[in-house]
């Protein structure tokens, strides 16, 4: 009846893990069977990412339960026990502060004693930042439009390490990623000259992107949409639109957003707030398997 | 947080800013003096408590000095934050002296004048 209990705190490096078994592992399922169910969006900001503590992932990881009526695997995040099924408050709503106390099971980590002041520190800070949070509504029920484009998956870009550093705009619209920090034309030897649509675009198909200028925001039959727009001689930016119709992208190393410089979901780039990207140059088709960037 | 400047003589120091999306990002090196300079700025800094400065989405998002020792200074719209392996700690940089000498110091042409004019930041 062993749990492993991942800290999620890092973004870089790994996150720390303790293993309990026996009475130690029994005591804390006890502390985290559901109390009271959680209210509104609450189990929505339990679990959307943010750099800093995230929470605690148990999973109960021996071929006996160590509590069968638990799930295998969830998340406890500012005294909120969701996954599984489950979306409550746990019984101990100050649990983690016993996890990381000096009597909690947190003490078995290596160098424990030197970042838990940083870790309980972040505890606060994280709960803090989740009742701050304020969830954007898509319209509902969400239309499948464009069931042939990239999922929307933020987390995945998002690590805040080697994904989210060394991949750029270029790389998220075209779902593909290099680490390379790509650069229109660069694979096939025919890298863009000048930062203007007259150079990028030709760059780009060289790259096997499929130029569409009268796509007019409509989902391609094969492949997915990208748009391409300029900032004139300072630099090139791309979004992708998702199968929800709606767009995101990835301003060079920082994280994926689905929204624009006003924080409006990106209904169409041509209208969308983009800064000094002020040139909408075009609109292009990347086939799954087709391109190849550098 | 004043630093032992004895000790900092073995530091080097690398800084850039948070500008471009499909090209890399300007990165540039700066001398020790400069650095002191700098930390002296950052040393007579009075603490800020409030919500980080938010930036734009695209566009010119704020810049910073890294030391070799891995800490790092981000500077953006009135705020430096000192980031180091023991946390963060966030002081008022007014009239953007820091962020404004930070960017003086890149290499003439790799910070577009239109997005961030060091001059004009204050």
């Amino acid at each position: 009846m062993p749990i492993k209990v991942t800290i999620d705190i890092f973004s870089g490096i790994p996150n720390p893990v303790v293993e309990l078994s026996g009475k130690q592992a029994q005591d804390l399922i006890e502390r985290l069977k559901p109390g009271n169910s959680l209210v509104a969006d609450e189990a929505e900001k339990a679990v959307t990412p943010i750099l800093g503590y995230r929470g605690l992932i148990v999973e109960q990881t021996g071929a006996s339960l160590a509590d069968k009526d638990m799930p295998t695997r969830f998340r406890v995040s500012s005294g909120a026990v969701v996954g599984g099924g489950l979306a409550h408050r746990a019984a101990d709503s100050d649990v983690e502060s016993y996890f990381f106390s000096s009597k909690g099971p947190f003490k078995k980590v290596k160098g424990a004693a030197k970042i838990r002041s940083l870790i309980q520190q972040e505890v606060g800070r994280s709960a803090e930042i989740r009742d701050q949070i304020a969830l954007p509504t898509f319209p509902f029920p969400i239309p499948i439009v464009c069931s042939c484009a990239p999922l929307y998956e933020p987390s995945w870009w998002n690590d805040g390490g080697q994904k989210q550093l060394n991949n750029n705009c270029y790389n998220y619209a075209t779902n593909y990623r290099s680490d390379t920090f790509a650069q229109p034309g660069k694979a096939a030897g025919a890298m863009y000259t000048a930062l203007t649509c007259a150079s990028v675009r030709p760059a780009a198909i060289k790259d096997e992107l499929i130029d569409s200028p009268g796509a007019n925001n409509k989902c391609p039959q094969e492949g997915h949409l990208v748009a391409l727009v300029i900032a004139p001689n300072v630099d090139f930016h791309w979004f992708r639109k998702g199968r929800n119709g709606f767009w995101s992208h990835k301003p060079g190393g920082t994280a994926v957003t689905n929204v624009d410089n006003s924080g409006n979901f990106i209904s169409d780039p041509r209208t969308a707030n983009r800064g000094i990207y002020t040139v909408f140059c075009t609109f292009m088709v990347v086939k799954h398997g087709h391109i190849k960037i550098k | 947080m004043a630093t032992s400047r004895s000790s900092d003589r073995a530091l080097n120091y690398v800084a850039g800013a948070s500008i471009f999306s499909g090209r890399p990002d300007p990165v540039w090196t700066v001398s020790r003096v400069d650095a002191e300079r700098l930390k002296s700025l950052w040393d007579s800094m009075e603490s800020y408590e409030g919500d980080l400065p938010a930036a734009p989405v695209l566009g010119y998002r704020g810049c910073f000095l890294r030391e070799s020792s891995g800490r790092e200074w981000f500077a953006f719209n009135g705020v430096v934050t000192l980031k180091t392996a023991s946390g963060s700690e966030a002081r008022k940089d007014i009239r953007r002296r820091f962020e404004e000498q930070l960017l003086y110091l890149a290499p003439k042409g790799a910070i577009p004048p239109q997005l961030v004019d060091p001059g004009r930041l204050s």
